[in-house]
């Protein structure tokens, strides 16, 4: 699984090292991000892992690819591709060869210069929560030796009305927001502190398991209302609801068409999203936000992980049709 | 520029530099070895591939600076030609290493080479280092081949042997003490440019979790 750019094409077959050991307890297909943390996951655990992946490169679908290699990999010629070599009957031969991830795909005109700076991520987390999972999962793995990030700067901006405003995200973000009428700062004040509160009494409860209802919680009927309708008992502006359910909570769809919307978001998970960007503020020293982002695309993601699965030891390889 | 070894005077955090360096080549040269021998003074004869190994640390001293060598090992990925792009990230230097008695891992380091080059800033350091020199009887590779190669392609050359810890310790200081020269070099044209002000977006350091001491919710800055 070199990770050269995706040109496609391997290492002749002859030139390829026996894999050794011959069995596993895993086999792992892919490396894209899901795979590579239970590649590094199965590692640490003491199982013997081989890890397989069609592309010369890491990351499968999760990759970050320099600009001029992204033509062949979307629409990689048929000539790329290993042929399944037979294998004798003893083992079974896992066709690893690889397929166009879209039906069709049209390119058109040169890549600009100097291409090798830049790098296109495919799918998958472009931003991370400093608190998220996925960064306590990166240190408690030792895999944050090998992701370099940087904060995303300068706040969030709302478009609202046809204008940008900056979110006003924290104390004193609202107390400085000039476009907040004096109600509004209050009322968005009260939100965030009943909402504070609810955590708090959460994270107690949670410590305390099972002392009574612990005060400041939200009540259940509360948390299983559209975190929207919510919102509007908060007596928050659209402006002000806007802020919490697109800039903080991060909702992925419109959320005020109750009827049509896809995925309506609750209080509950509202609020959990909104004590994940509390949590999340202040929690490294030279973070700015709430954000970081992986500084070479989140193609490192997967990386980081591989390399941890290959300290502990297991069987990186590419271009393997059969094992 | 003398470079020595850097004893007990300083904490193990206390350096006035941090150069990472990567270890790379074919599989069975002995990058390994020359790692724990330069970093630990060790040498293990048995031959496996490597696993547990992220990286070591060994301090030198260079023009009366601490030098801190932070070097990265393959963990085995070269092996299926599995190295990540990102083992790469942030190299300042790199020894390239092969086998004296096995012609093809010279014949495999213009591969390197560029893989090196694909993943790197120019201004990297890179060191061609022909290993196993103990074992005259058997030399493939003779030292010419060596030197004329690394003249051609402008790398810094070196036989060593880390059975018996022959060059390694001036592999490396010659390494750190050529990034040395790089770095102060640039750091001497950039304040006569004026152009040595911080640069915009701090990385971060996810190792840093400030959060235990302070926890800052949404309404409490």
């Amino acid at each position: 699984m070199a990770d050269a750019p995706a040109t496609g094409g391997g290492f002749p077959a002859q030139d390829y090292p026996t894999i050794d050991p011959t069995s596993f307890d895993v086999v792992l297909c892919g490396t894209g991000l899901p795979e590579s943390v239970l590649a590094a996951a199965c590692a640490a655990a003491g199982k013997t892992v081989l890890h397989v992946d069609p592309n010369p490169f890491y990351g499968s679908l999760f990759s970050s690819l320099p600009l001029p290699s992204l033509p062949s990999f979307l629409s990689p010629s048929p000539s790329d591709d290993p042929a399944p070599s037979p294998s004798p009957s003893s083992a079974a031969a896992v066709d690893l060869r690889r397929r166009s991830p879209y039906s069709e795909v049209e390119t058109s005109g040169a890549v600009p210069e100097p291409s090798r700076r830049f790098t296109a991520d495919l799918v998958g987390p472009r931003l991370l929560y400093c608190a998220d999972e996925a960064v306590d999962l990166l240190l408690r793995s030792g895999g944050s030796h090998h992701v370099e990030f940087k904060s995303v700067e300068g706040g969030t901006l709302l478009y609202w009305d046809g204008d940008l405003y900056p979110v006003p995200d924290s104390r004193q973000a609202i107390f400085k927001d000039t476009t907040l009428q004096l109600r509004e700062k209050n009322l968005l004040f009260r939100f965030f502190k009943l909402v504070q509160a609810h955590i708090a009494a959460s994270a107690a409860g949670a410590a305390a398991a099972g002392e009574g209802e612990a005060s400041g919680r939200l009540p259940d009927e509360d948390l299983d209302l559209p975190f929207v309708e919510f919102l509007k008992r908060q007596n928050l502006s659209p402006k002000m609801r806007a802020v919490v359910l697109y800039a903080i909570a991060m909702a992925d769809y419109d959320q005020d068409g109750v009827e049509s919307c896809e995925r309506l978001l609750t209080t509950r998970e509202g609020v959990k999203t909104i004590a994940l960007y509390s949590s999340s503020i202040g929690r490294f020293a030279n973070a700015e936000g709430a954000f970081i982002y992986p500084m070479y695309g989140h193609g490192e993601l997967p990386q980081a992980f591989c390399r941890c699965a290959a300290v502990k030891g297991i069987a990186n390889a590419s271009h393997s049709t059969s094992c | 520029m003398a470079a020595g070894g850097g004893g007990g005077y300083r904490a193990e955090d206390d350096y006035d530099y941090l150069f990472k360096t990567v270890l790379i080549g074919d599989s069975g040269v002995g990058k390994s070895n020359l790692l724990s021998r330069f970093t630990k003074n060790e040498f293990c004869l048995e031959s496996k591939s490597t696993i547990g190994v992220e990286f070591a640390t060994r301090s030198i001293q260079v023009d009366g600076k601490v030098v801190k060598a932070q070097i990265w090992d393959t963990a085995g990925q070269e092996r299926y030609r599995a190295i990540t792009s990102a083992y790469y990230r942030g190299a300042v230097g790199a020894l390239l290493v092969y086998d004296v008695t096995r012609r093809a891992t010279f014949d495999n380091v213009a591969r390197w080479l560029k893989e090196l080059r694909d993943h790197t800033d120019p201004s990297i350091v890179v060191m061609l280092v022909g290993n196993k020199s103990d074992l005259r009887h058997l030399v493939a590779v003779s030292t010419e081949d060596g030197k004329e190669y690394a003249e051609a392609e402008s790398l810094y050359f070196m036989e060593t042997s880390a059975l018996d810890a022959t060059n390694v310790e001036n592999a490396f200081a010659e390494v750190l003490t050529q990034i040395y020269q790089t770095v102060s070099k640039k750091t001497v044209e950039a304040s006569d440019d004026g152009s040595n002000a911080p640069i915009k977006g701090e990385k971060i350091n996810v190792k840093d979790d400030v959060s235990a001491l302070k926890r800052i919710g949404c309404c409490s800055n």
